[in-house]
């Protein structure tokens, strides 16, 4: 039955395909930021606000007017507004550069208003303002994009200080996360405080959490895009930031006298030149201390080849690593002094890579192809060795990949009806667990839970602009194999919004599956994670989304918006005992999710002042053996109130100070008031306590006021920036974990009260 | 005092946060039935049956009184009794292969159930291969290794557990607390390998209470080589004999040969298996230090309208005397 919805889709296409126009003329090209010439992903190109479509992430547009429809307006959420007047007659090709709105640079632009956080889709999505970022309070100093999704309705990190991104009462996992259509699987650097995403990288970022255009697959919740700038293709720029957290650089340029365009950035963690130094200060024979770092680096260089080809190449690696160091001297016997050294660690990181070719096929169309590999390894590591010759190297790793095939077509058939299609190919490796020990030169070695996962998908979506709608309708079809079993699925997917002067009401559906997901290491509270795919053909993780909004857009600045949604998951894996589930001996249930809320957002953007407010009332539970529990991250309430001021705003200087305000409800928890005593022969004698399977209590309401004051001023060549921030300004205590400490519980507080500050030299 | 101010400053740079005393809310508090019972062919069945208390509370553990308890082999019912004091005891020797059921019902309180089984029992061959060669180096540090050898069950058990205990000549004896095995197909959730205890102890990975070898990794992990601490030790206690003419306290110091070691290889139930993974598990990861790495691990139990555990296993018993040692 589904595959024939499927046929159906695709020959409703093929017949639109064949549509005859006359009378019309297509407007095709590029839009390019006016200073660096980078192409710019996700410009409206609009005739009226039905007839709409935006930029692609390389700049390209075509749109098909009828006679009638002569103006285009470019508009861009950190850009000025443009308009063009076409001629009615002829294909026509243009070159758009827009205006960065924090540029003061004299320019005929139609609207100089001052942009908005966000831009406010509809249908459950976002598209983030790269240029607000560095106003948002940093955490430790960083300009973090997660935590900038993390201010909008229905994003919630979980644990505080995470940059997991849960959507709509997914889990973490559920999200997948892109960037330059590289999927990545640990986005976390020092166990979730900063994701791999540097702000200074980041050209724009989209965020799907209900409407999922049929492009993307393969997670439950929602999809987080994040498009690498590609660096300035006029000029040679350097940047270097110094910051209590990080110590980052970043160079760009044109190459081949702006065919083409290199960015390479780096950073590192600076606490780890500290930890370092100690084993300067440290007794060699008998002390023992921590090194723990971090640090990643960025590259992307884009080359044309000729007019209608563009080649580009991106690079990523990161790597976390967190150690314990230990030296001793111990008599050995007979007056012998031995001298050991230890080291006991944790390491984990990505290294992702990918060539992508982009074509211009036609006036209206546009090929996208890219290959890509993307790695995640987590290690934990035991070294000795000591003046006596012993050595003793452990090694245990966890380790996936995934390498693919990405083709997508983007089609401008006629002036009511765009296509996009295409396919994706992936061949993934997990090796949950790999234990090595060598002793003295003798290695012994095990492995467990050694899977593979083969995807294939085909997908379609037809995009129709008929008067006062806009209608999105597709699917996915998939296939996926897990080595000893197959699934087929289509995930149907519509939209259909409604347009009403300045404000528009939306529906749309939904379906999702995924073929793989995330256990977390069992000893550790924090991501460290290993993938894992489906089991049987009939555990395969599906879910199902109905969702609807409103928008208004007012005249005097303020927006805001609406959703409602309800979400069901089913063959959900829980996984309660990793050693049994690694060895295929169980260890895991199944259970299915429901989630369902509301989530408003507002924004108010005047001259000096930018507001953005957001509330989501959500509830997710999970169905397991018949009983209900919350999902670990559920959050009833969720307000985030942010706002910035330009407190000085001169020609060649401008301060602003930012307030974010947090306050949710507290997170679900296990604990328990009864404690029975154990068995009489085990070796412990503090009893048990019994905790029950699933969270009976939460957390108390969690409460965060973050301060940020930047003060950014133009040299007479590039710019400096001072930034300083406070984290949880009122001291307010926010348990991240509770524990039993002999019979009594405590809390433990991650930030208390952080500041950091940071400075920037642009040149 | 240097490793102090280390630990201190990674503790405030890594985590740079705070503590303090929390007072969830919970509820009011309702004890449960604790029943704490293994059964094995080599004993008698007996079971231990007490109340829980609330977290904090201090005082013993209180017995269940009033109760009647039956005991069911197989759907046969083999004892039947009411209980005065905390514990059941009967006669009866589990039988390998058997199915039991316990009920107990206590006044104004409910019926408590569980059920377990005995599996087969296992097979082995264990060698003693003193303190000098084998896989310690540093044998003289008194660090004495044995082998395991032709590990075999005829059940599909989830696992095989090594356990020891001392054996003191005052008739007392204590659970060996500590194993130090060179081997990554035990359990890997104790593969929380320390490299330097590892090199000085002869080996990678220790395990506390005992060594747990899945079923799937039972061919591989023989020959099995582990060692023991302190093989050679006495017990020593300090018994208090009153005070002197000044009031100050009279200890007199005991000291108790060793006289020999059982090592036991079990086959456990389901529920002895799972019961011992977790517990272990819910106090290793529950206490660890920085406490952002503390994780809540719930101990699996089989006991319905209660907490606690009834279990079976079967196992075979090795002994091993200290006199080896000195030839």
């Amino acid at each position: 039955m589904k595959s024939r919805y499927f046929f159906a889709v695709i020959i409703l296409s093929l017949v639109s395909f064949t549509a005859h126009s006359q009378g019309k003329h297509t407007v095709w090209g590029y839009v390019r930021d006016s200073l660096s010439a980078e192409p710019l992903v996700g410009v409206t190109v609009s005739v009226t606000p039905t007839k709409a479509i935006s930029s692609n992430q390389y700049g390209f547009f075509s749109i098909t007017l009828t006679e009638q429809e002569s103006t285009l307006t470019f508009s861009s959420i950190a850009h000025k507004t443009k308009q063009y007047r076409c001629k009615p007659e002829g294909d026509t090709e243009l070159d758009i550069k827009l205006v960065p709105v924090n540029h003061n640079i004299e320019e005929i632009v139609v609207s100089g208003a001052k942009s908005k956080m966000v831009d406010m889709r509809t249908l459950g999505s976002f598209a983030v303002n790269s240029e607000q970022l560095k106003y948002v309070p940093s955490f430790l100093g960083e300009k973090d994009i997660f935590k900038y999704f993390q201010l909008l309705p229905g994003v919630n990190p979980g644990k505080e200080g995470s940059s997991g991104m849960n959507l709509r009462g997914g889990s973490t996992d559920q999200t997948l996360i892109l960037m330059d259509d590289i999927p990545i699987y640990n986005s976390a650097h020092a166990f979730g405080f900063v994701s791999v995403f540097s702000g200074d990288y980041i050209k724009s970022a989209e965020l799907y959490k209900g409407y999922i255009p049929s492009q993307y697959g393969e997670r439950l919740s929602g999809v987080a895009t994040m498009n690498i700038r590609e660096g300035n293709r006029n000029k040679h720029e350097q940047s270097l930031q110094v910051g209590t957290t990080t110590f980052s650089a970043l160079l760009e340029g044109p190459i081949a006298r702006g065919k083409g365009s290199y960015l390479v950035g780096g950073r590192y963690f600076v606490p780890n030149l500290l930890f370092n130094a100690i084993p300067l200060f440290a007794d060699k024979n008998n002390s023992s201390y921590p090194i723990i770092g971090f640090y990643d680096a960025t590259a992307k260089i884009s080359y044309d080849l000729g007019k209608n080809n563009t080649i580009y190449g991106s690079f990523y690696t990161g790597r976390d690593a967190i150690n314990f160091k230990l030296n001793d001297a111990s008599d050995s016997g007979e007056g012998n002094i031995r001298i050991s050294h230890a080291s006991n660690g944790l390491a984990w990181g990505n290294i992702v890579g990918s060539v992508r070719l982009s074509s211009r096929l036609s006036t209206k169309c546009f090929m996208n192809t890219t290959a890509y590999y993307s790695h995640l390894s987590n290690r934990k590591v035991n070294d000795y060795n000591d003046s006596e010759g012993i050595t003793v190297n452990t090694d245990t790793r966890s380790e996936m990949g995934e390498a693919g095939l990405k083709m997508n077509f983007d089609h401008n058939v006629t002036d009511w009806y765009d296509l996009n299609y295409g396919l994706n190919v992936s061949y993934r490796h997990f090796m949950p667990q790999i234990v090595a020990l060598e002793r003295n030169g003798i290695v012994t070695k095990t492995q467990y839970g050694r899977r593979a996962l083969y995807t294939g998908s085909l997908f379609i979506e037809n995009r129709f602009r008929l008067k006062d709608f806009l209608i999105n309708a597709g699917g996915r079809a998939a296939l996926y194999n897990n080595n000893s079993k197959s699934k087929a699925v289509f995930e149907p997917r519509l939209s259909v919004t409604y347009y009403n002067g300045n404000s528009a009401f939306w529906a749309s559906y939904s379906a999702n599956s995924q073929p793989l997901f995330s256990i977390y290491q069992i000893t550790y509270s924090v991501p460290l994670d290993y993938w894992i795919p489906f089991q049987n053909e009939n555990e395969l993780p599906q879910s199902y989304q109905f969702s609807a909004g409103y928008k208004q857009r007012t005249g005097f600045g303020l927006d805001f918006q609406v959703e409602a949604y309800y979400k069901k998951s089913r063959n959900l894996s829980f996984v309660y005992n990793v050693d049994d589930f690694l060895m295929g001996e169980g260890g895991y249930k199944i259970g299915t999710g429901r989630a369902y809320g509301f989530e408003l957002l507002a924004q108010y953007s005047r001259q000096r002042l930018n507001v953005m407010a957001s509330y989501a009332y959500s509830k997710s539970v999970n169905y397991i053996d018949g009983k209900v529990s919350n999902f670990i991250f559920d959050t009833p309430h969720n307000l985030n109130i942010f706002g910035s001021y330009e407190t000085v705003r001169k020609p060649d200087v401008t301060h602003t100070l930012s307030v974010n305000v947090n306050f949710k409800t507290g997170l679900p928890y296990i604990l328990s008031n009864t404690i029975y005593p154990e068995i009489g022969d085990m070796p412990w004698d503090s009893g048990l306590v019994n905790y029950p399977e699933y969270a009976n209590t939460r957390l108390p309401a969690y409460f965060r006021v973050d301060l940020n004051y930047a003060m950014e001023k133009k040299l007479r060549k590039g710019s400096r920036v001072w930034q300083i921030s406070v984290m949880n300004a009122t001291a307010y205590r926010n348990p991240y974990l509770v524990y039993n400490d002999n019979g009594r519980y405590k809390a433990f507080v991650l930030i208390p009260f952080l500041p950091s500050f940071s400075y920037v030299r642009k040149f | 005092m240097k490793n102090r101010l280390y630990v201190l400053f990674a503790a405030v740079s890594l985590c740079y946060s705070c503590e303090y005393d929390y007072y969830p809310d919970l509820g009011k508090y309702s004890p449960s039935v604790v029943v704490n019972s293994f059964i094995t062919p080599d004993s008698t069945i007996t079971v231990s049956l007490l109340w829980s208390k609330e977290i904090g509370e201090k005082g013993d553990y209180l017995p269940v009184k009033g109760f009647s308890a039956k005991i069911y082999e197989n759907d046969a019912l083999i004892f039947e009794g009411n209980g005065l004091n905390d514990s059941i005891k009967t006669a009866y020797y589990p039988l390998t292969g058997a199915k039991y059921r316990l009920e107990v019902s206590v006044p104004n309180y409910g019926i408590v159930r569980a059920e377990t089984s005995i599996p087969e029992p296992p097979s082995a061959q264990l060698l003693d291969m003193g303190v000098v060669g084998g896989a310690n180096p540093q044998g003289d540090n008194g660090y004495h290794h044995f082998t395991i050898d032709n590990l075999k069950v005829n059940d599909k058990t989830r696992s095989l557990m090594v356990r020891g205990r001392w054996y003191y000549e005052n008739n007392t004896s204590r659970e060996l607390s500590s194993f130090y095995a060179t081997n990554t197909y035990c359990d890997q959730f104790n593969a929380a390998a320390d490299a330097f205890d590892a090199a000085i102890k002869g080996s990678s990975i220790g395990h506390s209470g005992y060594i747990r070898i899945p079923f799937s990794n039972i061919e591989k992990v023989v020959p099995l080589k582990f060692s023991i601490e302190n093989f050679r030790g006495e017990l020593v206690e300090v018994v208090y004999k009153g005070e002197d003419e000044f009031g100050f306290p009279i200890y007199e110091t005991l000291s108790y040969r060793l006289t020999n070691i059982n090592m036991q290889v079990i086959a456990p139930s389901d529920e002895y298996d799972k019961f011992r993974k977790s517990a272990y598990q819910q106090k290793e990861l529950g206490n660890i230090s920085p406490p952002i790495f503390n994780t809540i691990v719930p101990v699996e139990s089989n006991i319905e309208n209660g907490v606690g555990i009834f279990a079976g296993y079967s196992s075979a018993i090795f002994r091993i005397e200290p006199e080896d040692d000195e030839e």
